[in-house]
């Protein structure tokens, strides 16, 4: 474990501003995640009439096919998101945490 | 349909078999020290080992299985598209580079960090073990039954060879062999779909109203395919499979063994999203795609069909009939092998998980605790994956014709109850103790196990008992909840719950846990 870390009040602080930033991160990122799924799961289970409503003339284009596909894209967009930001995140710490030491 | 007799398709098996074996040899000479044997030295990379993941998870369930059940149910099947990816992003976020700085080779490792370690180590292999055999069970029946279909072969000689070639792959190539099996099969599955999709938009025009529209002309719910209704007639019944598809994934002791193969944080959480990337991928082929066109082009059609109008051999054959349809015997002996080396590298991975389960936590942590070299660890895992392998074997024999759906049921909802929710609150909850962590883990472990014996798939469909006594087939909402409860009161009524030493050691978990060993 890196020795800065246990180094004072200051520092101590510094790094608890971090954890907190990657928890609010987490937050953010895993809860939309499974949000915009659950939003999915509860129309199919509860309201599936709404997911019967066409969007097009031919069978099979109604919202539920698009919903399953927004979703699935949604998820694979916010997966890219929140690795591209926690590494961004990670790095600025990193930096900011070893000029503080 | 069988494939006996068809020399392509027994070239394209014994192709497999020969890649395979020849990766294992290479990684044979790599594989010497216990980092090497659990976790690939630690030196793979993050796009390698979210191929790696994404082979692990993708099972000939995922290829045949679902494949078949969209064909049958059409758009209910979405739930068990989306969460497999759901839940990695549920791994991502909370839990992928935690565990990566945490553990070093199984998920005991993180929940021995600062819990005790013999208790919490033993009732995690456990558990660990019970998932991972009833997972190779599930896939060895299904490989035993699907060679005998593909390639003629008799169920117990099928078995035998899966059996004996996982025990080769990993005991002699540990996860160095495991991950480049499973990256070989990643690609040709992924290539594999990619290749039926191309085929069936080129026969509908590359017009999916097309598709569609002849889909639902052929089938018997006409537009109510492309309609929720088909599969789940209880709302609570498909958010019941959602929650366990979910929180299983995030508790399937073989994916999560996979961090501990990246060097660093930052390559765990790549490997999830590359994860992410191809089984998506792959998914939505089969869903949007694939699975309308199966319906557009084998309902009615006579060489596919039996005398009652049902698929020859099962909806599980449904993939492969449409490659025939398709690409004639080549496509067919391409898909059929493709699907052979599914099922190796997920077995391999699954054996892989439940050998480290007996002899990195119960041999070399709990029973001979800091009496036990790293070559003599290496040593008992061979002879665990050898034991585990006869194990999947005999039980694969016995289980023959068993309906394995309620097997990979049971798999996924013991992982959503018993590993889940104590690996979540060890790495959040200052306040889990170790006997919390132990009872919750029992708790979710035998309620899971209860509830699938009392519901449909065994109660009834095993059994044959007229009704069942718990209404859902995937029960995991009413099992995860109790697990979850009796961690938190287990825990608060413990005296340990409030004690400085424990306060003190989840701060030192917190720190390593974001930043590693090696600062962040």
């Amino acid at each position: 474990m890196p020795e800065y870390f246990f180094g004072g009040p200051e520092i101590d602080r510094n790094l608890l501003l971090y954890i907190q930033k990657r928890r609010r991160l987490s937050l953010i990122g895993g809860g939309s995640i499974f949000a915009v799924f659950f939003t999915l799961v509860l129309l199919i289970a509860f309201f599936p009439h709404v997911l019967l409503i066409p969007i097009g003339a031919a069978p099979g284009f109604n919202l539920g096919m698009l919903f399953a596909f927004l979703v699935l894209i949604s998820i694979v967009i916010l997966t890219g998101l929140y690795v591209r930001q926690t590494n961004r995140i990670v790095a600025a710490e990193t930096m900011r945490l070893g000029e503080d030491k | 349909m069988t494939n006996s007799g068809d020399p392509l398709a027994i070239a394209m098996f014994v192709l497999v078999i020969l890649v395979t074996l020849a990766i294992t040899a290479w990684a044979a000479r790599k594989t010497k020290t216990a980092n090497e044997f659990y976790a690939a030295g630690s030196r793979i990379s993050g796009a390698q080992n979210g191929i790696a993941i994404a082979g692990d998870f993708m099972s000939a369930a995922t290829f045949l299985g679902i494949t078949g059940l969209i064909f049958a149910h059409g758009y209910d099947i979405i739930i068990y598209i989306l969460s497999p990816v759901v839940g990695l992003g549920i791994v991502l976020a909370f839990m992928a580079d935690k565990i990566r700085n945490l553990g070093r080779y199984t998920f005991a490792d993180v929940l021995s960090f600062r819990l005790k370690e013999k208790p919490v180590r033993i009732t995690a292999a456990i558990s660990s073990l019970a998932i991972s055999l009833l997972y190779l069970m599930a896939q060895i029946v299904g490989a035993g039954a699907l060679i005998q279909i593909l390639f003629g072969l008799p169920y117990e000689i099928a078995v035998v060879i899966v059996g004996a070639l996982m025990i080769l792959y990993v005991s002699l190539g540990g996860m160095i062999a495991t991950t480049w099996v499973q990256i070989t099969k990643a690609a040709m599955l992924s290539l594999g779909i990619a290749l039926i999709a191309i085929l069936i938009l080129a026969e509908a025009e590359f017009d999916l109203g097309v598709l569609y529209a002849n889909s639902a002309a052929l089938h018997a719910n006409g537009r109510g395919l492309f309609e929720p209704g088909l599969h789940f007639h209880d709302p609570l019944a498909s958010v019941s499979l959602a929650i366990g598809l979910v929180m299983g994934m995030a508790g399937l002791p073989h994916i999560l063994m996979r961090f501990f193969t990246v060097p660093d944080a930052k390559q765990a959480r790549r490997s999830v999203f590359f994860a992410v990337l191809i089984i998506g991928f792959v998914l939505s082929l089969i869903f949007f795609i694939v699975g309308f066109g199966a319906v557009s082009f084998l309902v009615g059609n006579p060489d596919f069909t039996g005398e009652g109008g049902g698929i020859m051999g099962g909806t599980n054959m449904v993939a492969l009939h449409l490659s025939r349809y398709l690409g004639g015997p080549v496509l067919l002996g391409i898909m059929s092998a493709v699907a052979f080396a599914t099922i190796l590298a997920v077995v391999a991975g699954l054996t892989l998980a439940s050998a480290a389960a007996i002899s990195h936590d119960l041999y070399a942590n709990v029973f001979r605790k800091d009496k036990t070299g790293e070559g003599r660890e290496v040593l008992v895992s061979r002879i665990a994956t050898i034991g585990v392998g006869i194990t999947a074997i005999l039980l694969g024999l016995a289980f023959e014709g068993q309906n394995i759906a309620y097997m990979a049921a049971l798999a996924f909802t013991v992982a959503a109850s018993a590993n889940f929710p104590v690996l979540i609150l060890a790495l959040y909850w200052p306040g889990l103790t170790t006997r919390g962590a132990v009872w919750g883990t029992i708790a979710g472990l035998v309620i899971a196990i209860v509830m699938v014996i009392l519901g449909p798939a065994v109660w009834v469909g095993a059994l044959g008992n007229p009704a069942p006594l718990v209404p859902f087939e995937y029960p995991a909402l009413f099992s995860i909840i109790p697990a979850f409860l009796t961690i938190w009161i287990v825990s608060i009524t413990d005296p340990e719950h409030k004690s400085e030493a424990s306060k003190k050691r989840f701060q030192e978990q917190l720190i390593l846990s974001e930043l590693g060993s090696g600062g962040i």
